[in-house]
């Protein structure tokens, strides 16, 4: 196994890249993170505190998204990051340095999912909607005024916990983090077709568990 | 960095096409609904975050590095093991190894029962370790005096073999060793018959069956004399026919 496939091997346990994927070959000068990881690489740890400080915000984005909880994500931030530092070697630089690491961040959050289990992912829940010190409006209600409220925030995170995990982890990094197609197939390990099939069928489960907030957001956009 | 897309927009064609799929009319009011909730998902605020997360993270690598690496260091061997060259390697020398050890020649010799022995330590050591006693060492072994053989019976298992035959010989040889001790053990057996029938048959194979049930005929043991009968029998119809064998 060569490259990014390995790479992506060593990272975490999701299918090998398809072929058409991996032909696409990635300049490593393209790579914003090039210089920074060639001085980490070469044993200087400043340049590896300054690669956690770019990219700590995405990861735990994705991971918030992914987990649900902020005391959640941050844990598997960290481990993310020590998986990072430890198995840094293993980077070859056949994609760029954030596809990968998106790719132990997924890897991290899928782990600490399957090691929650059910009961403590209800626990983080019902914690989150506490915390948020709002009830759930049950009303209709305009998005345009609402998105930016804690209500909003809590049935969507609802609604994506309700997902398995790999739709969700497919609409985050798409609709949420505005990763392209081609990166997701890369972290994901899966064709690009596959990648708009998840997507396309985790809108359509977020529909129908968000029915009443997108129903009169539709209905209210209307002339 | 990634930038939020604040802009709701029409779904993507390949969303479009999926939708046009599953709904056969392409249904407006689903896509309507699946563009409003792009949007909302595209606007969601950053989520909060302790401010300091990356400081708590090198901490913790810190606090990682400082450790020993005992474990890591364990996986780093065994990846290394783990290469094509270097495991070849190390089976070649394995099997030279496991050669070198099996060799008749480099048979231990703490492991056989050397006749005119009187050190008793020696012998139960012997007994302890060896797979098994072979009946020729055996039958020297009963031609000495009690020295080298112990009196008592200890019980002990079977070696590890995958032949059915070997364990009957060790069980063979327990029985010479020590036939009252042997009838003692037969006592709890719960398929007894069964087993002292294949004993005999497997004595009757190796040709020393009239041997054994000499030696068992000195016990008084109830269980003795079925031995000896058994035996008997199973050395009667070997020598009339070999074809005849008792079945086990």
């Amino acid at each position: 196994m060569h490259g990014l496939s390995a790479e992506i091997a060593d990272a975490g346990p999701v299918g090998a890249v398809p072929d058409r994927i991996r032909a696409e070959a990635f300049r490593p000068s393209e790579d914003p993170d090039a210089d920074l990881i060639d001085r980490w690489q070469g044993g200087d740890q400043d340049a590896f505190a300054r690669l956690v400080r770019s990219h700590e915000r995405n990861v735990f984005r994705l991971l918030y998204r992914m987990l649900g909880s902020r005391e959640e994500a941050e844990d598997a931030a960290q481990e993310a990051f020590l998986s990072l530092h430890r198995h840094g070697h293993r980077f070859r630089r056949e994609s760029r340095f954030s596809t990968f690491l998106y790719r132990v961040a997924a890897n991290a959050a899928l782990n600490r999912r399957r090691s929650l289990g059910r009961a403590r992912a209800r626990e983080i829940e019902l914690a989150q909607r506490h915390a948020s010190g709002a009830q759930i409006h049950a009303a209709p209600r305009n998005p345009e005024d609402a998105t930016h409220g804690v209500e909003i925030q809590v049935r969507v995170q609802e609604a994506l916990q309700q997902l398995p995990d790999e739709l969700r982890v497919a609409v985050v990094l798409y609709d949420i983090e505005g990763q392209s197609y081609k990166d997701i197939a890369e972290i994901l390990g899966i064709p690009e077709g596959t990648v708009k099939s998840r997507i396309h069928r985790a809108r359509l489960g977020l529909r129908e568990r968000l029915k009443e907030l997108v129903q009169s957001s539709s209905t209210g956009d209307k002339p | 960095m990634t930038v939020p897309r604040l802009d709701p927009k029409p779904l993507e064609p390949w969303a479009l096409e999926l939708l046009r799929q599953e709904f056969a009319d392409g249904d407006p009011q689903t896509q309507a609904e699946l563009a409003r909730l792009v949007a909302v998902l595209r606007s969601l605020p950053e989520p909060p975050a302790t401010p300091d997360l990356a400081r708590e993270i090198l901490a913790r690598i810190a606090a990682d590095g400082s450790r020993p690496r005992v474990v890591y260091g364990a996986f780093g061997a065994l990846r290394r093991l783990a290469r094509p060259e270097v495991a070849g390697l190390l089976a070649a020398g394995l099997a030279a190894l496991f050669a070198a050890v099996l060799a008749p020649e480099s048979t231990p010799s703490s492991l056989r029962v050397v006749p005119g022995a009187t050190d008793e330590g020696l012998a139960m050591h012997a007994r302890r370790r060896a797979p098994l006693i072979r009946p020729q060492y055996v039958t020297a072994a009963l031609a000495q005096p009690a020295a080298v053989v112990a009196p008592r019976f200890r019980p002990e298992r079977a070696p590890i073999d995958d032949s059915i035959d070997s364990r009957l010989d060790h069980q063979l040889n327990q029985l010479m060793l020590d036939p009252t001790a042997f009838a003692e053990r037969l006592e709890q057996l719960a398929q007894r018959d069964q087993f002292i029938a294949r004993l005999a048959a497997r004595a009757a194979e190796r040709g020393d069956a009239a041997e054994i049930a000499f030696r068992v005929r000195d016990s008084q043991h109830p269980l003795a004399r079925q031995l000896v009968d058994r035996l008997l029998r199973a050395t009667l119809v070997a020598s009339v026919s070999p074809s005849l064998t008792p079945p086990r």
